[in-house]
């Protein structure tokens, strides 16, 4: 357990070291601080034997902007489940950005873990790979216990996150998004490197007072709060938190140094737990549901 | 008229895509004949979203009341498990959207989904013990109110804005009567309730109420 638990300690000198060898978000915070007192990092990394699909994802945004600065993760990794399927996306966010893109897959046949660019010049909705990616998701939720209706709303709530980012991150490079389904559980992870909730809210006049990130995402998660000039929108998350109330749910959102996380026991905006890690590009969002209160509670993220 | 959206797939959800269905559904409506009631049925949707409502059903209410199109949307079949997202667009637009089981004229029985203010709701109320009525005649019924004609007469309008409220013209004289018989507020539509506006006390959602069979269409 503690191998989930344990991402970063700290001495008796004050200085963090890390005892862990599983890349979680905590673990990627940590990283990062460390990587701010200039401590080397290629051990840390090169011990590195499992990973969460949220800790990959964070992981890969940081090394987009300072490549040099954050060691590639080690091949040995690559054997995982996880890994293997980020390694077909062809992405400056995911482990390979060069060789053949990753050919669409037309089938309906469940996978248990999946990742998929957002199509850049085409709407969501017409974007026939993403229907079926997200068919293929609600599909592997509903063989692991979860309900229709359950589905149902993790298909939404992946959609409208997958839509905020295509239409507000302004990303440099396409949004990522990935799926993990299996034990009675159902995870997603979309992520980008735009310029994330604070800079997005603050292109409308009405919210450009704004000045810190985690309150721009607390902000957001309201419903009706939009960047659109025209004030239309702004209904996206109450899908997430559909899922996340019925389905045991945790969720994280990370934007610039500002971080929310949230349970399926507190579902109001302003009763998530707020953190303030280092500052990563863009909006990255987690969603991790249960099908039923019996499911195997670890910490997913 | 019906306008089935399961055309357009049996998922409705992103706000691209509202906006995109909101422009079919404008082509659509584009000659129909003012004052009709028009039926945007939900039969066969499995889900809609609070973004896809937004773009396509909130701005077509919106579209709807402009004098050169002047047509009254009504929403049948709308999926129960969504209903908590219609409410959230409604209030946010300050939008209250007649919902009922059947899409058939003439129209019985609808529910409202979002805000009504008390005048509003008494305005609509007094309205349905009347079955049509003038604004000069609605003070004439409530004299102990001491609310004057004009102001009944801007309740009235605003209600027909809306599109809760239909009118006829008789010489200079407006007369305005409901779009249905029947009307719940908040959900709760009782039987029989024929004249009267019912609201909502529990706060538990709209459909929890086993009276609220108005809603639950037979599919």
């Amino acid at each position: 357990m503690s191998k989930f638990l344990g991402a970063a300690k700290t001495n008796s000198f004050g200085a963090e070291f890390l005892q862990t060898t599983h890349l979680s978000v905590e673990l990627v915070e940590a990283i990062q601080r460390l990587q701010r007192q200039g401590k080397p990092l290629a051990e840390i990394i090169g011990q590195l034997d499992t990973v969460t699909l949220p800790g990959l994802v964070e992981y890969c945004c940081l090394r987009y902007d300072q490549p040099d600065k954050f060691p590639l993760l080690p091949k040995s990794l690559y054997r995982l489940p996880l890994t293997r399927s980020l390694l077909e996306v062809r992405s400056e966010l995911g482990l390979r950005s060069t060789g053949v893109s990753k050919a669409p897959v037309k089938s309906l046949s469940t996978r248990p873990i999946e990742f998929l660019l957002l199509p850049r010049d085409t709407d969501l909705d017409e974007d026939v790979e993403w229907g079926n990616f997200c068919q293929r998701f609600e599909r592997a939720a509903r063989e692991v216990g979860f309900s229709k209706d359950a589905a149902i709303n993790m298909h939404s709530a992946l959609f409208e996150m997958a839509e905020n980012a295509q239409i507000h991150s302004r990303s440099p490079v396409a949004p990522l998004v990935g799926y993990e389904v299996g034990n009675g559980m159902a995870m997603f992870t979309v992520a980008d490197v735009g310029r994330g909730v604070l800079a997005s809210l603050r292109s409308v006049p009405q919210y450009a007072s704004l000045t810190v990130d985690v309150e721009a995402i607390q902000l957001a998660m309201r419903n009706g709060v939009t960047s659109r000039p025209d004030g239309r929108g702004g209904f996206g998350f109450n899908s997430v938190f559909k899922a996340l109330a019925e389905q045991w749910g945790q969720l994280r959102f990370r934007s610039g140094n500002g971080c929310i996380t949230m349970d399926g026991t507190h579902l109001k905006a302003d009763k998530c737990h707020r953190q303030f890690p280092l500052p990563i590009w863009g909006f990255q969002v987690s969603v991790c549901c249960h099908a039923n209160d019996s499911a195997p509670l670890r910490l997913h993220f | 008229m019906i306008i089935r959206l399961s055309k357009f797939g049996n998922r409705l959800q992103g706000k691209t895509a509202g906006r995109k269905h909101y422009a079919k559904i404008c082509d659509i409506l584009a000659q129909v004949r003012l004052g009709t009631v028009v039926f945007l049925d939900f039969e066969d949707v499995e889900s809609v979203n609070g973004s896809w409502l937004e773009m396509a059903i909130g701005q077509l209410f919106r579209w709807s009341a402009e004098s050169q199109n002047d047509f009254f949307p009504v929403l049948s079949h709308f999926p129960e498990r969504d209903l908590d997202e219609l409410e959230l667009v409604a209030e946010k637009n300050q939008q209250c959207f007649p919902v009922t089981a059947n899409a058939a004229e003439p129209l019985c029985s609808i529910v409202l989904v979002g805000p009504l203010d008390h005048g509003l709701r008494i305005t609509l109320q007094t309205l349905i013990e009347l079955g049509k009525a003038t604004g000069a005649e609605l003070a004439r019924h409530m004299p102990a109110t001491g609310i004057q004609p004009t102001a009944w007469n801007n309740r009235l309008k605003e209600l027909y804005d809306k599109r809760l409220l239909l009118r006829e013209k008789q010489g200079r004289r407006q007369i305005y009567f409901p779009i249905a018989k029947e009307i719940g507020l908040h959900g709760v539509q009782l039987p029989g309730s024929s004249g009267q506006i019912r609201e909502e006390t529990s706060g538990e959602g709209y459909l929890q109420n086993a009276e609220a069979q108005a809603i639950r269409a037979p599919r």
